[in-house]
């Protein structure tokens, strides 16, 4: 038997609320977007539409973002870091979890026991003695001091694992009967099983290394070499006497840009993955 | 048939990550051991006093202080963000609501923002006589309100920037939740005569209860580690110190006063924490079953 | 065929292989010049900026010993981080930078050591080879100076003054000119308030002090000749001077008869406030008066300045807020000639020249005020000579010491502040008051006391180091 039809006036007030929430939830975003476009003298008369009206803004934020700061060197640095990373990541990750999940061996349990353990300790217990381990290794200002720690993500691993497990031992079976060595079997057997995880740990990946500032900012040292979160926050806590706040809004904005790109194209594999882990318990 | 190859391949494939993870997780993860129970040296090196670095922490109040604060932090925003990841994902659930991945996708993209950002932007909006808060109460009442220079008014600024960051997070969480709860269940119900709300706490809660937990779990664990925005926000620690964070005085001490060694130590007793909050969790969730 | 792990990797791995190019493709610092640090615009353009079309300091320099000069600006957080992130590590030579600047509030987490570990390059020998101790204003060295050496070469004074709305005070009949003490202003700031308040403005403050942060707290206990830690690491919190200050000043910002309150955060809001006649008077240190001039000519003529009042006749006429100095890190790989790239730069008739041009100011080396540019009438202040009175302030500075717990100390004064101010606002009477904020200065003197003991580092140990 069907449920009970809803009626008009329940779907209008669903959807009324449901949009004067997206108003407000993105009304920050929405006044970026003015923010970044308007005169410094307008950025504090009016809420969103300066008085002078459309004509009145202007793109000279932008200009001055791209000229007076090395920003296109952050963006490319926090591209690249990000790319990276994410990729040695799922790697490592996909590896890692395909030998556990579908293989026995001597020391997986103890594997297993150690880096469960140390999922649950809180990155910042590291900071002191990584960075000594940075100094020691000669990677303090080096993006590699980002990029190779950054790799290591136990929680990657495990929820790879996870997802290879699925996967049916038939399969494997058929190709080690063809012939195939383990490693032929991993990248074109088990990765096309798992890619909606893969999508979607990419997206997390990414996206935790793209917003990363404490660690990045304590190795990083030359202006240069910055990513975007240091660069910005560091505008606003820089000089006594004047910040641009225009600027900074305009450096925020296209700082966010490319993350909302990338998880519009992988929202249904990213939500999927997320989710399909918490299922779980 | 196994081949040598396929023996060794496990090692081979789990070495790479083992290695890594040797070098970057497990050895700073001792050193940082060790750093807990040494004290500093005027050049450079240590000595052994196990004891010293924990009975400072013991009677350390600004260490108190940042914990209390911490988690005050934790449960309040917890309060709210999951009641509100809920209901936004009950809402968004109805049959009848059209272009919901629009909606999906609008919400979540706040937390694509990431906390940096967040808090440079309400740095701006909120910390100005002028500024665009500020003009929204001079709306409402005739006075000015510094928002970012009155101790109580700190913890709702980051709250409000959390639950911004968080609650649209929360719901997708919620909406699979809400979507892997069995329609039988629900029809049956309803032909039973069962009210909405009857349905809502007999049916649905149950049926999202793990993930609830889940999601108050790990928001209580990423509460415990919020540095990144009231740094910012605050440029520091804010008025009467109310931004302080846990990491954010681990930070300070291991970073900005350079003894590494007490850094480690507060590093610690947060593992710990974490360890006793998850402790409590998995208990918890055994019981249930 | 299909890339196995999917199109997103793919597309990262080609985004990350191109930007990696990029990078490659980047232009490297060419690395044979001599390394200046900086964090303020300001430093950097009175350093490295052309001087009215002629060439820079830098170039200057160049010019004269055919060394590269190279003006790094960092981000104060930044930049901080890095010293002691290399001072840490024991780096020498190329990593460090031959010339830094240190911001005074973070210089005591550089001078902890005892004095021959400290990584800064003691100037004593310098100074007195080279003439240069007098020429300086003595009380500034103070805070880059532990066991008589002097690590730092002083790149201001920061006298103080209170900059006031001339016109506002005089239509309410105040003439602020003739106030000698704080207590006399407290008087004329609540006839201030009342005046405005009657008149339709009621929310006009007088004075801008902070009510929830102890900053303008110690600028007052500086004038008073408290430093919350001394140079021996001893913690001042309870003395009655404090409690004097925190009684007081808790009453300026609180309570029915408060004429105090915040600026607005940000950047030069503070200008609007006081163009906007929100906030009518406040303290302010050389580096505060330039950005005013700039941000807010519609004041031209309606602003006035003079000496901070005093709270007993031994006090300073004016305190000191902010400072940097120059230092040579012990491990450069060239001290000596850094001390040769100091003076030109920061001591020169050249640098001073510089300096005059791209911010307002005051050196802290005496021949510098001899010229004239320092003696004008400024029309800004409606004719008086504000950077005479500056000037005449600079040598009168109180001694300001820093240490790596002067933050401490300065937090837990702020918690004693909020509860002093929360007192006032219920209505407390001055006698409970003052015993209150006694007792509430005890344990923060215990744990400034106890975080020195826990964290010292100035004097060797003498129980034996780990194996």
């Amino acid at each position: 038997m069907n449920a009970p039809r809803l009626n008009l006036t329940t779907r209008i007030v669903t959807h009324a609320i449901l949009i004067a929430l997206t108003i407000v939830v993105l009304f920050p975003i929405i006044w970026i977007i003015f923010a970044s476009l308007k005169k410094q003298e307008d950025l504090f008369d009016s809420i969103l539409m300066p008085r002078g009206g459309l004509s009145s803004l202007m793109l000279d934020n932008f200009r001055t973002l791209l000229t007076a700061r090395p920003f296109f060197g952050w963006m490319l640095n926090s591209v690249f870091i990000a790319s990276t990373q994410t990729i040695l990541t799922v790697l490592l990750g996909t590896l890692g979890g395909f030998a556990l999940a579908k293989y026995r061996f001597t020391c997986k349990p103890l594997i297993m026991g150690v880096m469960f353990a140390t999922m649950l300790l809180p990155g910042q217990v590291l900071l002191p003695s990584s960075y000594e381990l940075m100094r020691a290794l000669g990677w303090i200002d080096s993006f590699f001091g980002i990029i190779v720690p950054g790799a290591v993500s136990v929680f990657g691993m495990f929820l790879f694992m996870q997802s290879i497990k699925n996967v049916p031992d038939e399969l494997l079976d058929a190709a080690r009967i063809d012939g195939a060595s383990e490693f032929y079997i991993w990248w074109e057997i088990v990765m096309p099983t798992i890619r909606p995880m893969v999508g979607a740990y990419t997206l997390m990946s990414f996206l935790g290394a793209w917003n990363s500032f404490l660690w990045p900012q304590i190795v990083l040292q030359d202006e240069r070499k910055y990513t975007l979160p240091i660069g910005l926050a560091n505008m606003l806590g820089t000089s006594e006497y004047l910040t641009n706040y225009g600027v900074l809004m305009a450096g925020t904005l296209l700082a966010v840009l490319p993350v909302v790109a990338l998880f519009f194209l992988l929202q249904r594999e990213f939500i999927s993955g997320l989710t399909s882990g918490a299922l779980k318990g | 048939m196994i081949t040598p190859g396929r023996k060794l391949a496990p090692y081979i494939f789990v070495s790479p990550f083992i290695v890594m993870f040797a070098v970057f997780m497990a050895w700073p993860l001792a050193r940082s051991l060790w750093l807990a129970f040494h004290r500093p040296l005027p050049d450079g090196g240590y000595r052994f006093a196990p004891l010293d670095n924990l009975n400072f922490l013991i009677h350390d109040p600004l260490f108190w202080f940042a914990l209390l604060n911490t988690f005050f932090f934790g449960l309040f925003y917890l309060a709210l963000q999951v009641p509100l990841s809920l209901g936004l994902a009950l809402l968004l659930n109805r049959k009848d609501v059209k272009a919901k991945s629009f909606f999906r996708f609008a919400f979540f993209s706040t937390h694509l923002v990431g906390s940096v950002f967040v808090a440079v932007i309400a740095n701006i909006m909120l910390g100005n006589r002028a500024g665009f808060a500020n003009q929204i109460a001079h709306f409402v009442t005739n006075e000015q309100i510094a928002f970012l220079s009155k101790p109580n008014l700190v913890m709702p600024a980051i709250v409000l920037c959390a639950l911004w960051l968080g609650v649209g997070y929360g719901m997708i969480y919620m909406l699979a939740a809400l979507q892997s709860v069995d329609e039988q269940l629900h029809d049956a119900a309803a032909v039973d005569g069962a009210s909405p709300t009857q349905r809502f706490r007999h049916v649905t809660l149950p049926g999202i209860w793990p993930v609830l937990r889940f999601l108050t779990l790990i928001g209580f664990v990423g509460a415990l580690q919020l540095f990144e925005l009231p740094y910012i926000l605050y440029q520091g620690n804010g008025p009467g110190l109310r931004a302080i964070t846990i990491v954010g005085y681990l930070y300070a001490w291991g970073f900005e006063i350079n003894i590494l060694s007490y850094a480690a130590t507060i590093g610690w007793v947060l593992a710990i924490i974490i360890a006793i909050v998850s402790a409590i969790y998995l208990r918890l969730s055994r019981s249930d079953r | 065929m299909t890339f196995p792990p999917g199109k997103p990797i793919l597309l990262l791995a080609l985004v990350g292989l191109s930007s990696g190019l990029f990078i490659i493709a980047r232009p490297k610092k060419t690395d044979d010049s001599l390394h200046i640090w900086v964090f303020a615009q300001s430093h950097a353009d009175s350093l490295r900026a052309p001087i009215d079309g002629k060439p820079s300091l830098a170039d200057q320099y160049e010019t004269m010993t055919g060394q590269k000069v190279s003006v790094d600006l960092v981000s104060f957080r930044a930049l901080h981080i890095r010293l002691l992130s290399l001072f840490h590590s024991g780096a020498k030579g190329e990593k460090l930078p031959d010339l830094v600047a240190v911001e005074i509030g973070s210089v005591g987490q550089f001078l902890r050591q005892p004095p021959e570990l400290i990584p800064f390059q003691p100037i004593n020998a310098w100074l007195e080879r080279d003439g240069g101790r007098e020429r300086f204003v003595e009380a500034r060295f103070a805070a880059w100076t532990r066991g008589g050496q002097i690590f730092g070469i002083p790149h201001d004074v920061h006298p103080v003054t209170l900059t006031y709305r001339k016109d506002l005070f005089d239509e309410a009949g105040i003439d602020v000119e003739a106030i000698q003490t704080w207590d006399e202003f407290a008087d004329a700031s609540r006839r201030y308030r009342k005046y405005w308040r009657e008149h339709g403005k009621p929310q006009r403050l007088a004075l801008e002090l902070a009510p929830a942060s102890s900053g303008d707290l110690v600028t007052l206990l500086l004038q008073r000749g408290v430093n919350l830690v001394d140079a021996d690491l001893n913690a001042h919190l309870t003395d009655e001077v404090v409690v004097d200050t925190v009684a007081r000043y808790a009453r300026w910002v609180a309570g029915s008869e408060k004429f105090a309150g915040p600026a607005s955060p940000g950047g030069e809001n503070w200008c609007k406030d006081l163009e906007r006649g929100d906030i009518a008077a406040m303290m302010t240190p050389d580096w505060r008066i330039d950005p005013l001039r700039k941000a807010s000519p519609a004041l031209a003529g309606k602003v006035a300045t003079r000496p901070l009042p005093k709270f007993d006749p031994t006090d300073a006429p004016t305190s000191t807020i902010g400072g940097t100095m120059f230092a040579i890190p012990r491990n450069s790989r060239d001290p000596e000639n850094a001390w040769k790239l100091a003076e030109f730069m920061l001591m020169s008739p050249q640098a001073l020249a510089a300096r005059e041009q791209f911010n307002g100011i005051i050196p802290p080396l005496r021949e510098a005020w001899r010229d004239p540019t320092w003696h004008q009438p400024d029309p800004f202040f409606g004719g008086a000579k504000a950077n005479e009175l500056l000037i005449e302030l600079a040598d009168q500075i109180p001694r300001r010491t820093v240490t790596s717990y002067s933050v401490l100390a300065s937090e837990r004064l702020s918690f004693v502040l909020i509860d002093a101010v929360k007192r006032v606002e219920a209505g407390v009477d001055e006698k409970t008051l003052r015993d209150q904020i006694r007792i509430q200065l005890q344990p923060a003197q215990a744990d400034v006391e106890r975080a020195i003991e826990f964290s010292r580092l100035d004097k060797v140990d003498s129980t034996k180091a780990a194996q």
